[in-house]
């Protein structure tokens, strides 16, 4: 009993210095790893959810590229297309009209529009007048497309923020490449 | 001792806990953001799976509506028609087909099908009368996940997943799944979609040939309906369902297409050189209308035929004219548009300065059995090639049929013969074909042009159908 009360009295430097050392690095290795999981983490969101809007941003002007007539690229990867006017005022469909060996819808032609405002994509249209917000906060993201005729190709690419002491192989573009066919007959004329 | 012990224990179970419970938040966190990502996977392969069903279903209906040409007893067999006639016509109502088309079994025992509807509105009817199609085609996909809306705004808006009710219909769902409408627009393509189109050989042995188009309907293409080399346009085609063209450094402002065969001297193509070229030529039958009572038998002097507005029939053995003598066919006098069709059983043969003449907007079939040398002054039509038509009957099997084009016997029209061998020796001073020429075999041996006129490919006998306009309804 009394050597009890003798040993809980204090420790020796040598035991102060062995037990600090042992919680010094186990604190280390939990803010490590705290730090890797939460980059782990920032990393995973981020890459998920620019694969989400790669997949998005394709889906769309893809859509839109099938059932477009003319088409033109300019800068900053700003697409410019026309669509027949296939909806009525009331959102119903226009009833198609023979124009020599072609079809026309309405009484004019839709455009729309796909571009770039600082980190943020869009989608406007002419006709009913909209603007949608297709992608946001994609600062990481670039979207270049390529005019090979009748097709348009679409390059969506970003980097995943993996790393492993910034080695490169991990960190690579992350790229969707989507070739949409233009089903229409591609008129010349600009949009 | 024992309470040192206890408080020690109590401290590592809340560290490991408080750790554990870390972990699982982080671990549920990447879970859920997975799964969110997994399932907009899913969705977004099932909105690609309905569009390629959708687009499937089109296909199955221009494969019934391209029967209705080369071979009408066997087109639309198993479709639903709500017409009492049993055949798509015109104004008719809509055929569909429902359910059973394209069924198949795709990633997690998913479903896909279309249902498609083809119908022919009396508002698709285009100004030479032939009627083009509408085709409606809806693809469904259902998709493996539950029944939870994912993604953003932007993606549901988008997509437009059908999770418990089809938003379009209103049906109840015991699925969750994606639909796609195509409207779909076919229209009828002419025999004479091409400048020049043979069956087996063709060949041009002149530099000076020209070969190019121009389109009456189009002021920008064409001076008051006709040919001005100053509006030349490039669609000047020329093509053979069999393997070797000889361009013979021709001008042709157009492509060059065979059925996976060359093109020799194509130096001076200006267009594509095509290797996969094919067009279906179906033979051409004596029209079954009767003659006009006063129809002659043959004609070997000057002569005048009449052309009405409901299309008068002349069935004639031959036509022989030599020297100056012209046949004549004359329509209203007041120009409104008149029609006939001539049946020349035999031969029909222009020498001299012989000519045949078409009055203002008369319309006029010309069906041939035999053989033809058009020379003289040739075919006098003074409105576009359209009003002219000139088909080849179908020879006998192992009997070779031809028509010669030789000294001013160019003219503004349309030769359809796939069953004569078609040569134009030109040497003439108005030796042009204005028009479209398709024949068994194709041989240009003088200095003559043809300037194929575009507005052709959408009159006369119909080959085949062609998308005219692809829209998906996004509603």
């Amino acid at each position: 009993m009394r050597s009890r009360f003798k040993n809980s009295r204090g420790f020796t430097i040598a035991e102060l210095s062995v037990s600090m050392g042992v919680f010094t690095l186990f604190g280390l290795g939990l803010g490590v790893t705290g730090v890797f999981i939460s980059k782990t983490f920032n990393a995973c969101v981020h890459s998920m959810d620019y694969s989400n809007q790669q997949m998005r941003i394709t889906d769309y002007i893809s859509l839109d590229l099938t059932r477009a007539t003319a088409v033109q690229l300019g800068n900053n990867g700003t697409i410019t297309m026309t669509l027949p006017n296939y909806y009525n005022t009331d959102g119903t469909p226009n009833d198609p009209r023979i124009t020599g060996s072609t079809v026309a819808y309405g009484t004019a032609d839709v455009t729309v529009r796909y571009y770039r405002q600082q980190n943020d994509l869009y989608r406007s249209c002419s006709n009913p007048s909209s603007t949608t917000l297709i992608a946001s906060g994609i600062s990481d993201l670039t979207c270049t497309p390529t005019d090979y005729g009748q097709s348009i190709e679409i390059n969506t690419s970003f980097t995943p923020r993996f790393q492993w002491n910034n080695k490169a192989n991990v960190t690579s573009l992350n790229t969707i490449t989507s070739t949409t066919l233009m089903r229409n007959q591609r008129s010349l004329a600009a949009p | 001792m024992k309470t040192r012990l206890h408080n020690a224990q109590g401290s590592a179970l809340l560290m490991a806990l408080m750790s554990v419970f870390i972990l699982s938040l982080v671990a549920a966190t990447i879970v859920s953001h997975v799964m969110s990502g997994q399932r907009i996977t899913y969705q977004s392969m099932a909105w690609q799976d309905s569009l390629r069903v959708a687009e499937g279903g089109v296909d199955m209906a221009m494969a019934e509506i391209r029967k209705s040409v080369s071979d009408p007893t066997a087109a639309w067999s198993g479709w639903a028609n709500s017409s009492s006639s049993g055949a798509i016509t015109p104004q008719a109502e809509a055929l569909s087909k429902t359910s059973s088309v394209l069924v198949r079994t795709g990633i997690g025992g998913n479903h896909s099908w279309a249902v498609v509807r083809v119908d022919a509105p009396a508002f698709l009817v285009d100004a030479s009368g032939d009627q083009w199609y509408r085709i409606l085609s809806t693809g469904y996909s259902e998709i493996s996940t539950r029944t939870v809306a994912v993604g953003t705004k932007a993606d549901v808006k988008l997509r437009k997943i059908d999770l418990l009710v089809d938003h379009r219909t209103g049906a109840v769902l015991t699925s969750p799944r994606v639909a796609r409408v195509i409207e779909v627009i076919a229209r009828p393509v002419g025999m004479f979609s091409n400048a020049l189109l043979s069956d087996g050989s063709m060949s041009m042995n002149n530099h000076n040939i020209v070969v190019d188009s121009y389109d009456s309907r189009d002021p920008n293409k064409s001076t008051n309906g006709f040919y001005d080399p100053a509006k030349r346009q490039q669609n000047g085609h020329i093509a053979t369902n069999g393997q070797l063209i000889d361009a013979g450094s021709a001008q042709i402002y157009g492509n060059a297409q065979t059925n996976g065969g060359t093109v020799l001297n194509a130096s001076n193509v200006t267009g594509q050189i095509v290797d996969n070229f094919f067009q279906d030529l179906p033979v051409v039958v004596q029209p079954t209308s009767a003659p006009e009572p006063s129809s002659p038998v043959t004609i070997s002097g000057t002569t005048v035929l009449t052309a009405s507005a409901s299309t008068t029939t002349y069935i004639l053995n031959d036509i022989q004219l030599s020297g100056q003598s012209t046949l004549t066919i004359t329509g209203s006098s007041d120009g409104t548009p008149t029609y006939t069709q001539i049946i020349v059983k035999n031969d029909i043969q222009l020498s001299g300065q012989a000519q045949i003449i078409l009055g203002p907007n008369v319309f006029v079939r010309l069906f041939l059995q035999g053989n033809a040398s058009i020379s003289g002054n040739g075919i006098s039509n003074p409105n576009n090639p359209r009003n002219f038509q000139f088909y080849g009957m179908q020879p006998v099997q192992n009997v070779s049929k031809s028509i010669s084009i030789s000294g001013n016997g160019g003219f503004r029209g349309s030769l359809y013969a796939p069953g004569h061998d078609i040569t134009m020796t030109g040497g003439g001073n108005s030796d042009s074909i204005y028009g479209s020429l398709v024949g068994k075999s194709v041989s240009m041996t003088g200095i003559q042009s043809v300037h194929y006129d575009e507005a052709l490919a959408d009159g006369g006998l119909i080959a085949d159908y062609r998308i005219a306009s692809w829209y998906e309804d996004t509603r």
